[in-house]
């Protein structure tokens, strides 16, 4: 009877635990798409870094930065990281050898219990060479179509001004990465002037 | 007295044979005989000379020789007399002019050696020419083609030019042959590096000529060029093809992207895996490589750290495992570079080498320069 007791206890004990932990972490998730083949990429690394500036476009990863959380894309492309609450927002940063990832780093807030990220894109790329304008357009209308989805909910209005802040911080990702001026001409052209 | 003929009365009796045959009687005498001291040659009319030889020593004889037949009958009696009664005529003969027998050394005369010599050589010089005129007409070809098996086998690098030397040997040690050489290749990627047209090599008998083929590929990865040609020797022979020479040429690419593995050894829980880098080129700023497994189920992918010293922590979920991780920059060129994995399995499922080996089909490298668009490398 006493064990049964004792048993009892470690399990209320642990459920508590859990469910504090719970509480005190975010689920990211989000999906990898390759433009290409417009398929859901495997085994691309996704970090999660720690920023102190959250709305500010400029936050980027030190050098000397540790990752909070990684993980591995899914065989769907799909991912989700655990990340504590004590970090308001984090930059997440995708990674793969010959793939260009489009935005390269996204500022996420956190919100709790879940949150989930606009899909990125993955362009694959030969070091040394300029990643494609077409390819970079090709990624761009993933990410349109994806943030369209999770926006379905607000209005037109809310839903356009969303999606222009989204596409300028976008841009501001690649320009910090050295995408070249006409290949960020082109987007601002495609997705940024009015219609 | 001497026991045979005084090599002087030899010359004597030739020398007198040489107007006409002279007539020679031989009488056994007792051996202490001799004339008598007053005795001269003209006393017996006809004699030309004598010598009285010992025979033995009961024995000697008397050698006369005659101006003819007919003095020796004429003086016969007068000289048996002289003789004495116990002297018996034992020979009598013309003597034969004595023909010596040609010396064949002496035949060996200079003009005689040059004129034989130069005999022979025109003789052969005629063979030779009519046999050369011949072997022109009537040669079959053989030519084989031959590459230093070493050099072709050193690694190539893409997108430089690589020169191949052919030797192209005439077997035949009589007639010349002529052979157009071309290479065949197989496979996109490689081409000729200048558009220098096959030409025709002219090679002597017994001889051997060099052509050297320069190419050029595009990419790594085997080529196989395939040497081939015509050949021809005797004019009224047709040509033929030269059995053809298959080199396999080795080409890297300026870095290697995707390293070929294989398992190195395995226990049933753990396999020791190589990865063979094949750069072409230096890596100045280093290499960054992934490593996948997909369906992993239990097993991770660990750096041998006495290989790998820069890797990032293991990931694995249930798809894929993964390893990344960096390799110093090196300065070696067309030289393979060896690193180690570890495959280890972290549930309770055994394997052999063979299920090793059927799970490293499932396991690709893929490698490239670290740059932070793709490979940032975490900070430790």
């Amino acid at each position: 009877m006493k064990i049964l007791k004792l048993i009892g206890f470690i399990a209320a004990s642990m459920t508590v635990i859990c469910s504090t932990l719970a509480q005190d972490s975010v689920a990211v998730e989000g999906k990898v798409i390759e433009t290409a083949s417009k398929t859901p990429i495997g085994a691309f690394t996704v970090k999660a870094y720690p920023t102190e500036t959250p709305t500010t476009p400029s936050a980027s990863v030190s050098p000397a930065s540790k990752a909070l959380a990684q993980t591995l894309t899914r065989a769907d492309g799909t991912y989700s990281l655990t990340i504590s609450t004590a970090s308001k927002t984090v930059i997440l940063q995708f990674e793969k050898l010959a793939y260009f990832s489009v935005p390269p780093q996204q500022i996420v807030t956190l919100t709790s219990p879940k949150t989930t990220v606009p899909d990125v894109a993955a362009v694959k790329y030969s070091y040394g060479r300029t990643v494609s304008t077409h390819d970079v357009l090709d990624a761009f209308k993933i990410r349109e179509e994806s943030f369209n989805a999770m926006m379905i909910n607000l209005s037109p209005s809310e839903r356009e001004n969303a999606r222009k802040k989204s596409i300028e911080f976008d841009i501001f990702s690649l320009q910090k990465a050295g995408v070249d001026p006409g290949t960020i001409t082109a987007v601002k052209t495609k997705y940024l002037s009015p219609p | 007295m001497p026991n045979s003929v005084d090599p002087a009365v030899k010359e004597l009796a030739e020398k007198a044979g040489q107007q006409g045959p002279l007539y020679i009687t031989e009488h056994s005498v007792p051996h202490d005989f001799d004339f008598p001291e007053n005795f001269r040659v003209d006393a017996v009319p006809g004699l030309l000379f004598y010598e009285v030889i010992v025979q033995n020593a009961q024995e000697g004889h008397v050698i006369a020789w005659w101006k003819s037949h007919e003095a020796f009958e004429a003086s016969r009696e007068p000289f048996a007399k002289l003789l004495g009664s116990t002297a018996v005529l034992c020979f009598q003969g013309f003597q034969v002019p004595h023909r010596p027998r040609r010396n064949p050394v002496g035949l060996l005369r200079p003009t005689a050696i040059v004129a034989a010599v130069g005999g022979v050589v025109a003789l052969l010089t005629g063979l030779s020419t009519l046999q050369d005129w011949a072997y022109s007409m009537l040669a079959i070809p053989d030519c084989t083609l031959w590459t230093d098996p070493e050099a072709a086998a050193k690694p190539k690098a893409s997108g430089e030019p690589f020169a191949i030397q052919i030797q192209i040997k005439n077997r035949h040690l009589r007639a010349s042959s002529t052979a157009i050489i071309t290479p065949v290749l197989s496979g996109n990627g490689l081409k000729l590096a200048d558009d220098t047209d096959s030409y025709a090599v002219r090679i002597g008998p017994g001889k051997a000529e060099v052509q050297e083929f320069r190419f050029i590929a595009s990419h790594g990865g085997h080529y196989e060029i395939s040497f081939e040609g015509k050949q021809r020797a005797g004019s009224v022979i047709p040509s033929s093809e030269i059995p053809s020479l298959k080199k396999t040429i080795d080409v890297w690419d300026s870095l290697d992207q995707s390293p070929q593995v294989s398992l190195v050894k395995s226990s049933d829980r753990s396999a020791s895996v190589s990865v063979e880098v094949h750069n072409a080129k230096p890596t100045p700023y280093g290499m960054a490589f992934e490593a996948t497994l997909a369906n992993p189920g239990e097993v991770d992918i660990r750096p041998d750290k006495r290989s790998i010293q820069h890797a990032e922590d293991p990931l694995r979920n249930v798809d894929f495992a993964l390893l990344r991780w960096v390799m110093p920059r090196s300065g070696d060129v067309l030289t393979a570079q060896t690193l180690r994995l570890v495959l280890q399995e972290g549930g309770v499922t055994t394997r052999s080498a063979d299920e090793w080996n059927q799970l490293l089909k499932r396991l690709s490298v893929h490698a490239d320069e670290p740059d932070e668009l793709s490979f940032s490398g975490d900070q430790k």
